[in-house]
């Protein structure tokens, strides 16, 4: 009988992934003091109007950098240049030789001249006006990894050829330096198992065209995942690099990750009240069901963007509630749009100095873009021929500057 | 309980989770249930005797898998009026739009071109055949690449 019951324990284990407690304990959200000194106040409603030829931000590849806003879109095949402190709108026009592609962050480099990432094949574009867009087909790397398979087939890649994938919206330009910050993943590392010390972020020189260091091997969710899965979906992240400290952001962990100077430093809790458990990784047999990677994105909590709000020297995080994944019809609801989303602060210790819920249904995913001082958010879902509606900009109020009446607005919208 | 008893019992329940691990299983038929009948109009707990072959195109619209499936139905037509063609995502971009069309003349094909089952849960990744009897799922392939000499046959023995 003994040894039915062992057979019957071990068959069980066989279909299921072993769920270790480290796992489990970076998975409840941690213990922080909560104070309430800031929060969001909508302020304004911008309405610019759009030169012809130029398309409407459609949620795709941009970024709000020193509140100007660049975005792309292909076809008219055109970098739009926003100024939303004068409402403006430019463009940059993409040369002829532009090659359209898997296009996913943007950086400013000059007046009127951007950095681009391209993935599959990874790539820097360069696009100044006026000029060819020069290619820059970045070269593999040498990450430490215990993933047998990925190491041969690494090595028998040429070394022009590259081994990972690049992250959305995480590339940052070193001006004095000349230098990118890349974020990026090994090939298939959500997917297999072996790459908990394989570096996350990547550094390139571009005067010497090389890499100059990589860091950031996985912390928290993602370390302990064991022989569990994450999705793509599950394992995105954000870079954000302030002076010479890079911090990390990933999706799926409650904790930011940050490294001064390439350097592990440490971490700190950036949560919401609200923050739920996360999802643990997949087993093997449901990393291979669509449909439980669409509950993911449909359902289970997450953090989005990590931003730093320089006029108010203040960090923000978004954090996107659990939703019930179905409606009444027996569809998936939209992923992001009907969640309740929050906007936490952080002061320069760490400490968590207030929290604010945007409206239902008014933001979605990366849908809020952050300014020095504020937010705008957007919803590209009906967008204009004639004009870039912002129809909500808010602000970063300390509260005891607030009179009543504004506070209990601001109390009202945040349900705090 | 008897001791023999209780070994079979055992024997049962362990034969229960090897056949659980090993079968494939379509855990959506509600889903798919549920997309036939809100965007297609089609009852598929009515059909008596149906084959869906589903070639979703969204991901991939010049790939390999959907050129050996397309290939497979080419070669299948005597099945035709058993079969009914679903094929998701935009078919605008598709290198094989010559073949769509000359197959559509066969089968009976359904287009969901704006890829509303994307909104459905139908464990919809690779191309899918749903072999529906009585109402419910008869047989059931995930169709990797590999899979498919084993649907060649599946298809040629229902002949």
């Amino acid at each position: 009988m003994r040894h039915w019951t062992i057979l019957l324990l071990l068959l069980l284990f066989g279909c299921e992934a072993e769920i270790s407690e480290e796992l489990q304990k970076e998975r409840i959200p941690p213990q922080v003091n909560f104070s309430n000194h800031f929060s969001l106040q909508l302020a304004d409603s911008l309405s610019i109007p759009l030169p012809k030829g130029i398309p409407n931000y459609l949620g795709l590849t941009d970024v709000l950098e020193e509140d100007k806003w660049y975005y792309y879109k292909f076809a008219p095949n055109k970098i739009a240049k926003v100024n939303l402190q004068e409402g403006t709108v430019d463009s940059i026009v993409l040369p002829k030789d532009f090659i359209d592609g898997n296009l996913l962050s943007i950086c400013r480099i000059g007046k009127d001249s951007v950095l681009l990432t391209h993935d599959l094949p990874a790539a820097l574009i360069l696009v100044a006006e006026k000029k060819n867009a020069s290619y820059l087909y970045l070269p593999k790397i040498d990450f430490e990894t215990n993933n047998t398979t990925f190491t041969s087939l690494s090595n028998s890649l040429p070394a022009d050829e590259s081994n990972f994938l690049l992250d959305h919206s995480s590339l940052h330009y070193e001006a004095d330096k000349k230098q990118v910050y890349l974020g990026l993943q090994p090939y298939d590392a959500y997917r297999n198992p072996g790459f908990e010390k394989s570096q996350r972020v990547a550094v390139f020189d571009l005067k010497k065209e090389e890499w100059k260091k990589t860091f950031a091997s996985p912390e928290g969710m993602l370390k302990f995942r064991g022989k569990g899965s994450y999705s793509y979906m599950m394992s995105q992240k954000t870079v954000l690099v302030k002076g010479d400290t890079t911090f990390v952001n990933y999706t799926n962990d409650h904790c930011i990750y940050y490294y001064i100077g390439g350097e592990y430093a440490g971490k700190f809790p950036h949560i919401s009240r609200q923050s739920k458990q996360l999802h643990l990784p997949l087993t093997p047999t449901e990393a291979d069901d669509p449909e439980k990677i669409k509950y993911y994105t449909h359902a289970a909590p997450r953090y989005s963007s990590f931003h730093y709000h320089e006029k108010l020297r203040l960090y923000s995080r978004l954090y996107f509630d659990q939703q019930d994944p179905m409606d009444e019809s027996g569809r998936y609801k939209a992923r992001n749009l009907f969640r309740d989303v929050y906007v936490s602060f952080l002061d320069e210790n760490f400490q968590h100095v207030g929290e604010f819920k945007f409206p239902n249904g008014s933001i979605p995913f990366r849908g809020a873009k952050a300014l020095s001082d504020g937010f705008i958010v957007f919803d590209p879902r009906h967008p204009s021929n004639s004009q870039l509606d912002l129809k909500q900009v808010y602000k970063i109020k300390p509260i005891e500057n607030l009179n009543q009446q504004e506070y209990a607005k601001i109390s009202e919208a945040s349900s705090l | 309980m008897p001791r023999f008893l209780k070994r079979a019992a055992y024997s049962f329940l362990l034969l229960g989770l090897l056949y659980g691990c090993q079968q494939e299983v379509y855990n959506y038929f509600d889903g798919f249930h549920n997309y036939m009948l809100q965007e297609h109009q089609v009852d598929v707990s009515k059909t008596k005797d149906h084959i869906y072959y589903i070639i979703p195109f969204s991901n991939c619209n010049s790939c390999q898998g959907s050129d050996l499936n397309l290939s497979l139905l080419e070669e299948q037509q005597i099945q035709q009026e058993k079969i009914t063609l679903l094929l998701t995502g935009n078919l605008q971009q598709s290198t094989h739009r010559q073949r769509i069309r000359k197959l559509s003349n066969h089968y009976t094909t359904i287009q969901d071109e704006g890829n509303a089952i994307d909104q459905y849960p139908t464990g919809l990744s690779k191309p899918i055949l749903l072999h529906i009897q009585n109402g419910s799922v008869k047989k059931y392939f995930l169709i990797n690449d590999p899979d498919i000499p084993q649907v060649k046959e599946y298809l040629q023995n229902l002949i």
